[in-house]
């Protein structure tokens, strides 16, 4: 009985989270018409309600076609995503995780209070500093490139946080052998630091992807170009012309971030469970 | 010694400021253009013509080195015009032997001589060829291999080379060299590529199409090799490569001072390129000249000298020659610089813009449209980037404030006081003065508005009578539903909702705030609860009215056109009992006094008994921090009587503007031949109609007596219309109720206010 | 040691550049103009400060704000403490928790265009009620609004806190459980004593992510309703937005100082908690 209504519970929470997912997949084979019929009552203000088909009457392709063979600023943006998230990835890889290590295994004046600025500043709201951040950025000249957003999206405190946590908990006898054995910090770093905390690395770079995969001011505020701008921008008017590309291309861009997300699931696991061992 | 050296490094300084000052992003061709540098540059000015002239139909430079220009009159006849001082005075020919018609189709050759072509009818076109001195005859046109199409192949576009040769372009794109008896010979192959339109420079015809320029040799019929700074040229913009008016051209050709060398025109500026050379030289920026306000199109360009340019053009009114000439001292690009911001577009903005940077050619001025349709920009987006920018030291100088939440920023003293201004302007040409007063912030005046909108309701006599407040015109038009119409027609208009909560909001909310600041609970009730009856007795279609909201907007078209919401097609086709909307020009005033003895309806201002209010527009500010001499300078000319005499978007708030305006409406001749409006419904095929009629000067005075009878403007706040908007429209729908709909209005303005 | 020591400032010192010129140089712009008027060409000292607090739209925002975090925060953090324990005897763990993983993945348009569907007027809530012959509300103009917030939020970071609660359940080693067992310890005394105790590290971290998290709610409810939404749902980053269209800078950067100076109060209120262990 116990394990029947634990089952229910659970089953009932996971089908809440997949159910995105089965309305836009099944949004995405259903022809404009359909669409609309459905959901009518909600975009052009028909009377009566809404109501959803998990399978379509009528299924088309038509959706994926036009979205794949006919929407360059689709995958212009998809690129645009790609490249800003990677560009970020990299320089957090490059920038952050040393800093972490840092903050994490060494002590030295200042450590606490820098810690504490790191916090404070990735738990600021974007608004805060929008505007004094477009004024740096555009002193620096950077405006209305992707460099604006790579950028400050490489020094978000966010992912040293993450990292810096997961460096906490390797053991510090690891690294006393390591350095009677003569090997150098840098060394220790690479050699050491780098493999134990793959698990907090990755998680970190994981939770950074799902940021950078959804960011939505920054680039509307720093980009005035439209060919510039990423997929989590596209914003799709759902109306009768285009009700079943826009739900293709939702679906098409979240998968991505599915993705990365379900692989990374068992590092960001391992990662934490090691956290825990120590604070 | 030291001195020079300061001198020279200080010189040094300043030139590179000047050039950082200057960013503004010139056409296109920058990248294959070169800008004189240093001295000189040309300046604009117009050449009148002989009274009478109608249209410039051809122009060259002739043989003899004078100017020659065919022109028709306003009686349809035609004279050849010659100039021997460049353009100053004309010796005029006149053209015999040639009925008096229109005539679609002309060039002229270098002695002066005329081709004229007629319509095509039954495939036969008639050409009438004239010799400088006005003797004509009139030959057939032959073309090689005459096909019997069912469309008419008309004669799109002709010019001579300087050998006279004439060369002729069909509708369907051939190209032939036309002989003396009209016989054609096929003397050009395009190779199966379309040609759009043409010009001929000396003995190089340049034959455009949709993905390029070929050149060929006028007299061999050769084809030249291809030019690519001229085919990049057109390939980087698109709209130059297509000619669809019926006369003039996006670009006009004509055969450079030395041999080999080409000038042409286009709506970015004047150019200059050698045959066979890799670079266009730009001599003049359009947005210098009268050349550049989008409306332009182009007839001819004649070259005196190389100190001497003729271009032949129609402004988007009038037919025009501008004469362009070299003046070798003159600073070759402006150093200071002037930016005009506005959200929306304008023609009346932009014909100003090109007064004032005529009028002062030593100021480059920038004109910004925050949105311009194309790009899904928000509101909010557009005023963040604006708003970052003037923080950032690096805002416009002028702002056109519709639109713009104009009481933050006269709170947060961004604006300037343009009392001075204003006051200049009304004493040397008057101002409505109870628009001046009522444009006063605490005795001050930041924001003027240069133009006028005001809402109309229109019906018989009863009905105006109901329209002195929003109450009793809802009670009228709920009795007018009752009373239906007795030829069984639908009795009163369709309106989107938004459509009418936006024309009611017009007349309506100059009466909403209350001394401390807030809304007015009970007014916007009475004025949702109005909205819903008028809304009510409507007809309703909701895919159309959906239509009509997203056509409407806010009555501004593409171009920068903003017309009023007031619709009359309904009351002549006798289906509508009433109309209701906005009146944005003195022609609008105009066409109801037209047709108001068919319809047996008389208007009058809404809502005139509660508050008589107008709708303010292109309200100018000078923003403090800017180039406030030259801004100053330029709402002294958007308000003035110069750019106010036109009947565009809105009525003038200039006196004297209002004054010519009305009074062009008099007297115009050709009334009803220019303007007549008839159309047929979609229901049945009748045709329904009525002829413009000039003003009589009582009409003219009792719009007067209304426009001097404007109290107050009506809220011009987008923040708070969108509310209203949103919210009504969901209570005009029945998803919410009225108390909820007055409550979630009230909570979310009131909130807007707090912040 | 001190070498050592150096070398540590080392490492961070690249990042913190970066940081400088990125987060901390624009912050310090931003409190520079708390002092200063909107135009930023006059010294106003605590009038910025005075006038922020003292009004009305900042207020109900913070206030919201405030309401939010206290309600969303504790039943996010419980309800996935729960569901992690019941998943952690599962089988088809793996299942479940890619399942659980799926709302943080998803797009914020798309959460918008579902939020559309489900909760309008006419959407598909009040349709299945209809259906149970039980009255619909207008959920977003109304005080449900609230609700409807909440019910986002945690959608959202169920699953994201679900996985690091298992993460941390499973570094407690089964031997201590099995220990307390055979003392006679029943179920819930295993869970206060044991479970909880050794979930503290991770609760750190999950306190400081969901509470990270509950910020970018305001992304949702913007694109949903926009400047003016309903009351309830009025937080602090629209107020800051709004300020910004009015060009009243000047009460904004007041009111982000304001709030950093709390956001750091709360870290350091957290961090005292944690470190009496």
């Amino acid at each position: 009985m116990k394990k029947a209504i634990s089952i229910f519970i659970l089953s009932f929470f996971a089908l809440l989270g997949i159910s995105p997912i089965l309305f836009l997949a099944a949004g995405t084979f259903m022809g404009n018409q359909e669409i609309m019929d459905s959901i009518g009552p909600v975009m052009q203000d028909q009377k009566g309600y809404a109501s959803w088909k998990l399978f379509p009457a009528f299924p088309t392709m038509k959706n994926a076609v036009q979205l794949f063979l006919d929407s360059p600023e689709f995958f212009q943006m998809f690129w645009n995503s790609v490249k800003i998230t990677g560009g970020i990835l990299v320089g957090q890889l490059l920038f952050g995780t040393p800093a972490a290590w840092g903050l994490a295994r060494y002590s030295f004046r200042g450590k606490k209070f820098i810690y504490l600025l790191y916090i404070a500043m990735m738990m600021m709201p974007f608004q805060v500093t929008m505007l004094s951040e477009y004024l740096v950025l555009d002193q620096m000249h950077l405006l209305d490139t992707s460099a604006s957003i790579i950028l400050p999206g490489i020094f978000s405190t966010f992912s040293v946080f993450i990292m810096y946590r997961f460096f906490c908990g390797i053991p510090e006898s690891i690294l006393e052998a390591a350095r009677i054995d003569g090997a150098g910090e840098l060394q220790i770093f690479f050699r050491i630091g780098f493999p134990l905390g793959a698990a907090g690395i990755i998680s970190a770079l994981v939770l950074s992807f799902l940021e950078c995969w959804n960011m939505i001011e920054q680039p509307m505020t720093f980009l005035a170009k439209k060919n510039l701008w990423p997929l989590s921008l596209f914003l799709p008017k759902v109306d009768s012309g285009n009700a079943g590309v826009s739900l293709c291309a939702s679906l098409v861009a979240l998968l991505p971030a599915v993705f990365v997300f379900l692989a990374g699931q068992d590092y960001l696991e391992q990662g934490i469970a090691s956290s825990a061992v120590k604070e | 010694m030291v001195f020079v050296l300061i001198l020279a490094t200080l010189g040094g300084c300043n030139s590179d400021g000047k050039d950082k000052q200057i960013q503004r992003d010139v056409s296109q061709e920058e990248d294959a253009a070169e800008k004189k540098q240093g001295k000189g540059r040309f300046f604009e000015n117009e050449r009148t013509l002989p009274k009478g002239t109608k249209r410039v139909c051809s122009m060259r430079k002739l043989e003899d080195g004078s100017l020659g220009v065919l022109t028709m009159r306003d009686d349809k006849s035609y004279v050849i015009l010659t100039s021997s001082d460049q353009g100053k005075t004309w010796q005029q020919t006149k053209i015999k032997g040639l009925k008096k018609e229109y005539l679609p189709r002309a060039a002229m050759g270098p002695k002066g001589n005329v081709a004229l072509f007629h319509y095509a009818k039954q495939g036969k076109t008639n050409v009438s060829l004239v010799d400088s001195f006005g003797k004509s005859q009139t030959v057939p046109l032959s073309l090689p291999g005459q096909t019997s199409g069912k469309k008419e192949n008309q004669v799109w576009r002709a010019a001579y080379s300087s050998q006279g040769s004439l060369i002729i372009q069909m509708e369907d794109g051939s190209l032939y060299t036309m002989g003396e008896d009209g016989v054609c010979n096929k003397a050009f192959d395009t190779k199966g590529v379309r040609v759009n339109y043409l010009g001929v420079a000396g003995n190089s015809l340049i034959a455009v199409n949709d993905n390029g320029i070929t050149l060929f040799d006028t007299e061999s019929g050769n084809m030249l090799d291809s030019e690519s700074p001229l085919e990049n040229l057109v390939k980087k913009n698109k709209e130059l490569a297509f000619c669809d008016t019926d006369s003039g051209q996006p670009m006009v050709f004509s055969e450079g001072t030395d041999k080999g060398t080409l000038m042409f025109a286009n709506k970015n500026g004047i150019f200059h390129f050698k045959l066979g050379g890799s670079v266009i030289e730009q001599l003049m920026d359009a947005s210098m000249t009268s050349l550049g306000s989008g409306n332009t199109v182009f007839y001819d360009i004649a070259v005196g000298d190389q100190d001497n340019i003729f271009i032949a053009a129609n402004d988007g009114t009038d037919n025009k020659i501008y004469h362009y000439s070299y003046e070798k001292d003159a600073a070759s690009a402006p150093d200071k610089e002037l930016t005009v911001y506005a959200l929306d577009e304008s023609i009346f903005l932009r014909q100003a813009v090109t007064l004032f940077q005529k009028a002062n050619p030593e100021i480059h001025v920038n004109l910004e449209i925050g949105l311009s349709k194309k790009d899904g920009v928000t509101l909010e987006d557009a005023l963040s980037v604006l708003n970052t920018n003037i923080l950032a030291g690096k805002g416009p100088d002028v702002l056109i404030l519709d639109g713009m939440p104009k009481d933050s920023y006269i709170q947060k003293g961004i604006l300037q006081d343009i009392s001075d201004v204003v006051e200049e302007v009304d004493k040397s040409d008057g101002i409505f003065p109870n628009i001046l007063e009522a444009s006063k912030d605490d005795g001050k005046i930041y924001a003027m508005p240069a133009r006028l909108i005001i809402p109309v309701l229109e019906g018989d006599q009863a009905t105006v009578d109901s329209g002195k407040d929003l109450q009793s015109m809802a009670e009228r038009i709920k009795a007018l539903k009752k009373k239906g119409n007795p030829s069984g027609a639908k009795a009163l208009p369709i309106h989107g909702p938004e459509g009418l909560l936006r024309d009611l909001f017009y007349a309506d909310s100059a009466t909403w705030m209350k001394a401390d600041g807030s809304l007015d609970r009970e007014v916007v009730t009475n004025y949702l609860r109005s909205a819903k009856e008028i809304y009510d007795a409507d007809n309703h279609n909701s895919k159309l009215e959906d239509q009509m909201d997203s056509f409407d907007a806010d009555g501004t078209l593409e171009t920068g056109e903003k017309l009023g919401s007031h619709r009359y097609d309904g009351l002549l086709t006798g289906e509508w009992n009433y109309s209701l909307g906005t009146l944005s020009d003195i022609y609008g005033l105009q066409t109801i006094c037209s047709y108001r003895p068919q319809t047996k309806t008389e208007f009058c201002l809404m809502n005139h008994g509660k508050v008589k209010s107008y709708i303010p527009y292109l309200m100018a500010g000078v923003i403090k921090s800017g180039n406030t001499d030259a801004g100053k300078k330029f709402v002294k000319l958007l308000l003035g009587k110069k750019a106010g005499n036109s009947d565009t978007n809105g009525i003038p708030v200039n006196r004297s503007a209002y004054d010519e305006v009305c009074k062009e409406k008099l007297h115009a001749q050709n009334v009803k031949d220019e303007s007549s409006i008839s159309f047929s419904t979609q229901d049945s095929d009748k045709s329904y109609g009525f002829a413009h009629a000039n003003l009589k000067q009582k009409e003219i005075d009792s719009f007067t007596a209304i426009m001097e009878s404007l109290e107050k403007p009506s809220m011009t706040n987008r923040v708070i219309q969108k509310i209203v908007l949103e919210q009504g429209k969901k209570y005009l729908r029945e998803e919410q109720k009225l108390e909820d709909t007055a409550d979630a209005i009230l909570k979310k303005v009131n909130l807007y206010l707090a912040e | 040691m001190k070498k050592r020591n150096k070398v540590g400032r080392l490492f961070v010192l690249p990042s913190l550049f970066g940081v400088l010129g990125f987060y901390l140089i624009p912050f310090g712009d931003v409190a520079r103009r708390s002092f200063l008027n909107a135009v930023g060409n006059e010294f106003a000292g605590l009038e910025n400060y005075r006038q922020v607090l003292g009004n009305q739209a900042f207020r109900l925002a913070a206030g919201n704000t405030a309401r939010f975090v206290l309600v969303c925060l504790p039943l996010l953090l419980a309800l996935s403490l729960g569901i992690a324990v019941l998943i952690q005897n599962q089988r088809r763990k793996n299942l479940l928790k890619s399942a659980y993983l799926v709302p943080l993945a998803i797009p914020a348009a798309s959460v918008v265009l579902l939020w559309n569907v489900v909760f309008d007027n006419g959407g598909l809530l009040n349709g299945l009620l209809s259906h149970f012959h039980l009255k619909g509300k207008n959920w977003m103009e109304t005080d449900a609004a609230f609700g409807v917030l909440v019910f986002s939020y945690i959608w959202k970071n169920l699953g994201y806190d679900v996985i690091l609660w298992l993460a941390g359940l499973q570094g407690i080693s089964k031997s201590i459980y099995e220990a307390a067992r055979v003392d006679g310890a029943g179920t819930w005394k295993c869970f206060t004593r044991i479970t909880l105790p050794n979930l503290r590290p991770v609760a750190f971290t999950i306190v400081i992510l969901s509470f990270l998290n509950s910020f970018k709610v305001f992304r949702e409810a913007y694109l949903v309703a926009g400047n003016y939404p309903q009351e309830r749902i009025y937080l602090l980053q629209h107020v800051f937005n709004n300020w910004f269209h009015e060009l009243s800078v000047d009460k904004m950067a007041a009111g982000s100082v304001l709030l950093c100076m709390v956001l750091i109060l709360f870290v350091l209120m957290l961090q005292r908690s944690w470190e009496r262990d």
